[in-house]
């Protein structure tokens, strides 16, 4: 077994600290603990984590500004925490490399699953190509072929690159920014209505039902989320 | 000379005498002359008349002069010019009458001897009278030029004055008191509310005002225009109103007329039009001030009502998401986690319920404080006892300063409410908690001070920012916060304030206090006798 996976939360408020440290170390997590965004980036320099859990809302410095400057060093996965309804700045953490979100007040199971997909995708980062299942529906992306349980799902070229993109990013947000310039180019970051058409017809053929999504997850205002897959390559840690 | 007494609007008005002391003269009854005030101007005119006829005497003994009635004339010119034409018509027949006496032939007799001395007798009293009422008019118009320069001059203060009124109601005071002295008759004004006139000024405010100059006014309002100027209106005393109008009637203004009198004279009428207006000016400009004063304070208290949810909604989050944090984690991961864990979870989520309490408290508490609506219970309230509480509750809330409480020796009971002084305590005592930093220490301390009681908060934290300090205590306004996290509302000190008030205390901010460091908050309550 090698070291316990290490997970420094960045959050001001020690009432955060106080519930989520005895869940991550119940997950065999070993905690680092930030207050303050200077104390965040001195511990990712010096003592590098695997995977950081940030509060947006700092003290001294900008949660934003955080992300930035430690990307200038490091790709260690970031999941931020902020308030649901301030869309454009978790779309900006996402933009300067932030991996995930997660919105405050959140349940401790949702954190834990971003922490899993933020963890798994690094390790893929470098590894083979992914097959990601979910219910019976299974997608591969280098022979570009979808089935569910054993039948194949016919798709046409875009709707096929559309949901490569999410499954690539399997359990992660993916903006829609993201989504459009993969798949239609730099030209179209801005044509949401495409998306919105074409995740339509995608969902009308890999949902089981249609009308409540559970393999194409919508986030409000910020993107599509392809659900965490069943047989996660990354157990979770111990 | 003719003192003006202002108030009564029946008083006659003055004779035409004394230059220029009101606008009262600028109508004067045609009789005016004849009655007690003209006596001067009369005794002038024969004091003038008796030294025309010695400087003509002493004129003809040196030299046979031919035309001495020249010198008659000059006393008839100084009458005209000095007090009017009828004291110099009174000047040209007394000169006619001493120029006859004493100069025509035969002397020291009324009768005329030669024929074309009578001829040049009568040429001389017409040349009189027409100098007479050629100078006499001449100082009328004089007169009058200087009463318009003066009564434009009032009526610019008048309206500088009424421009400068931000409330209707003393515009139309001061509207109704100007026209009852430029007019020196009794003046109502009457506003419309939905349709029907009442009357919301008057000068003098107890004249009576009956249901027949009502309506008179209501015809007024309801044509828009002069109404009761007409003569020979049966009531004895009726009223005379005018439309105030600005984009539409507002209402009418109007004056006492004596029906035996008929209308009023045209300059009073252009004078009253005149005041009119610029009452209807000011009164629009009122209005709109008002308007625009109350738009001011709606926009204000949407700023604070803005203000106060985004207050609510950041500052009940944290409390929220650890309790939401804390049950979720019992629920998924409670079998995976050891038994102290899961207790210290469960006592988070009492704790940051209790939190949540105290916020809503606080906010229920500063919403009755700003309705003024606190309701104070007062009894004896021992002060070591309520400084004993805000400790327990602020270490009950996770404050790891430590405290010191100081209390003087023989300290009486002070007479308050024990739960809204207790509550403004602890706010302090939180205050200073959250601000302080977790290693400060945090003294409570109560003494005498002559006929009151000092109750103070002291930390020996970094401080207010002396930017913040002059604030503290106004709501949501937040200082830098250390250690134990930011949870407030920014209404703590604004709630104790509002509590110490309620109390006739006041309460102060000093920082820093010694050194560079801490925070002294002071209240300080009145000390009432206790009972033997």
């Amino acid at each position: 077994m090698t070291r316990a996976t290490r997970v420094l939360v960045v959050d001001d408020e020690p009432a955060i600290h106080r519930f989520l440290t005895p869940v991550l170390a119940a997950h065999n997590y070993e905690v680092l603990r930030a207050d303050t965004g200077a104390d965040a980036l001195q511990l990712t320099a010096v003592d590098p984590p695997d995977v950081v859990v940030l509060d947006l809302g700092l003290p001294d410095l900008d949660g934003k500004d955080v992300i930035a400057r430690v990307r200038a060093w490091s790709d260690v996965p970031i999941v931020v925490l902020s308030a649901r309804e301030r869309e454009g700045e978790k779309i900006a953490a996402l933009d300067l490399g932030a991996d995930d979100f997660v919105n405050k007040p959140f349940g401790v199971g949702e954190l834990m699953a971003r922490l899993r997909a933020a963890l798994r995708h690094r390790m893929q980062r470098s590894g083979e190509t992914p097959v990601v299942r979910i219910n019976g529906l299974e997608i591969d992306v280098t022979r570009r072929r979808v089935t569910r349980d054993g039948q194949e799902i016919k798709l046409t070229p875009r709707e096929f690159d559309l949901l490569s993109v999410l499954a690539r990013h399997a359990g992660k947000v993916v903006t829609h920014k993201h989504i459009l310039n993969a798949v239609w180019g730099p030209a179209h970051e801005q044509d949401t209505q495409y998306l919105r058409t074409y995740v339509g017809q995608l969902r009308q053929k890999v949902e089981m039902d249609p009308s409540d999504p559970s393999v194409i997850l919508t986030e409000p205002g910020i993107g599509y989320r392809l659900a965490e897959p069943s047989d996660s390559l990354v157990p979770e840690p111990g | 000379m003719a003192a003006i007494s202002p108030l009564s609007p029946r008083t006659k008005p003055t004779p035409a005498v004394d230059g220029l002391s009101g606008l009262g003269r600028r109508f004067p009854s045609r009789l005016a002359w004849f009655e007690g005030r003209a006596l001067g101007p009369c005794v002038w005119s024969t004091v003038a008349v008796a030294l025309a006829t010695l400087t003509g005497i002493g004129i003809t003994s040196f030299a046979p002069l031919p035309n001495v009635s020249m010198v008659f004339l000059l006393a008839v010119v100084f009458s005209a010019t000095v007090f009017g034409i009828w004291p110099a018509l009174l000047t040209s027949v007394l000169s006619f009458l001493a120029y006859n006496f004493f100069f025509i032939e035969p002397h020291y007799t009324f009768s005329v001897s030669q024929p074309h001395e009578l001829l040049a007798l009568f040429i001389f009293l017409i040349i009189a009278v027409l100098t007479a009422i050629l100078a006499g008019r001449a100082r009328l118009q004089a007169t009058k030029a200087i009463e318009r320069a003066w009564a434009s001059r009032r009526l610019y203060e008048f309206a500088r004055r009424l421009s400068s009124l931000g409330n209707p109601q003393e515009v139309l005071d001061g509207a109704v008191l100007q026209v009852h002295h430029e007019l020196r008759r009794a003046s109502v004004i009457l506003l419309a509310d939905r349709g029907s006139l009442a009357v919301a000024a008057a000068c003098p405010p107890e004249h009576a005002f009956g249901s027949d100059a009502l309506s008179v006014a209501q015809q007024a309002y309801a044509r828009g225009e002069l109404t009761g100027a007409e003569p020979g209106t049966a009531a004895p005393m009726s009223w005379l109103f005018l439309p105030l109008r600005q984009e539409r009637t507002v209402g009418v203004i109007g004056v006492v007329r004596n029906p035996t009198e008929g209308p009023l004279e045209p300059e009073a009428m252009t004078l009253l039009r005149t005041l009119a207006e610029l009452t209807s000016t000011a009164l629009e400009r009122a209005r709109l001030g008002q308007e625009i004063s109350s738009a001011r304070t709606a926009a204000e208290t949407e700023r604070m009502r803005n203000i106060l949810l985004s207050s609510i909604s950041h500052d009940f989050r944290t409390p929220l998401a650890s309790v939401l944090g804390a049950a979720t984690s019992l629920i998924d991961y409670g079998a995976k986690l050891p038994e102290t864990a899961r207790r210290d979870l469960l006592v988070q989520v009492k704790d940051e319920a209790e939190h949540l309490d105290g916020m809503v408290r606080n906010l229920l508490a500063m919403t009755r404080v700003e309705a003024h609506a606190l309701e104070v219970n007062k009894d004896w309230v021992a002060v070591r006892a309520l400084f004993d509480h805000a400790a327990s509750v602020a270490r009950r809330r996770g404050a790891v300063q430590t405290f010191g409480v100081i209390v003087e020796n023989d300290l009486p009971f002070v007479r308050a409410d024990p739960t809204l002084l207790g509550q403004a305590l602890t706010n302090l005592v939180g205050n200073a908690t959250r601000h302080a930093g977790s290693k400060a220490h945090v003294t409570l301390e109560a003494r005498r001070d002559g006929a009151g009681m000092l109750l103070s908060v002291t930390d020996d934290g970094p401080g207010i920012p002396a930017k913040i300090l002059p604030h503290v205590f106004e709501r949501f306004v937040h200082g830098p916060t250390l250690g134990d996290g930011g949870q407030s509302t920014g209404l703590g000190l604004a709630i104790a304030k509002g509590i110490v008030e309620a109390h006739q205390g006041t309460i102060s901010a000093e920082s820093p206090v010694e050194g560079r460091r801490g925070t002294r908050i002071t209240v300080r309550l009145p000390l009432t006798e206790e009972p033997q």
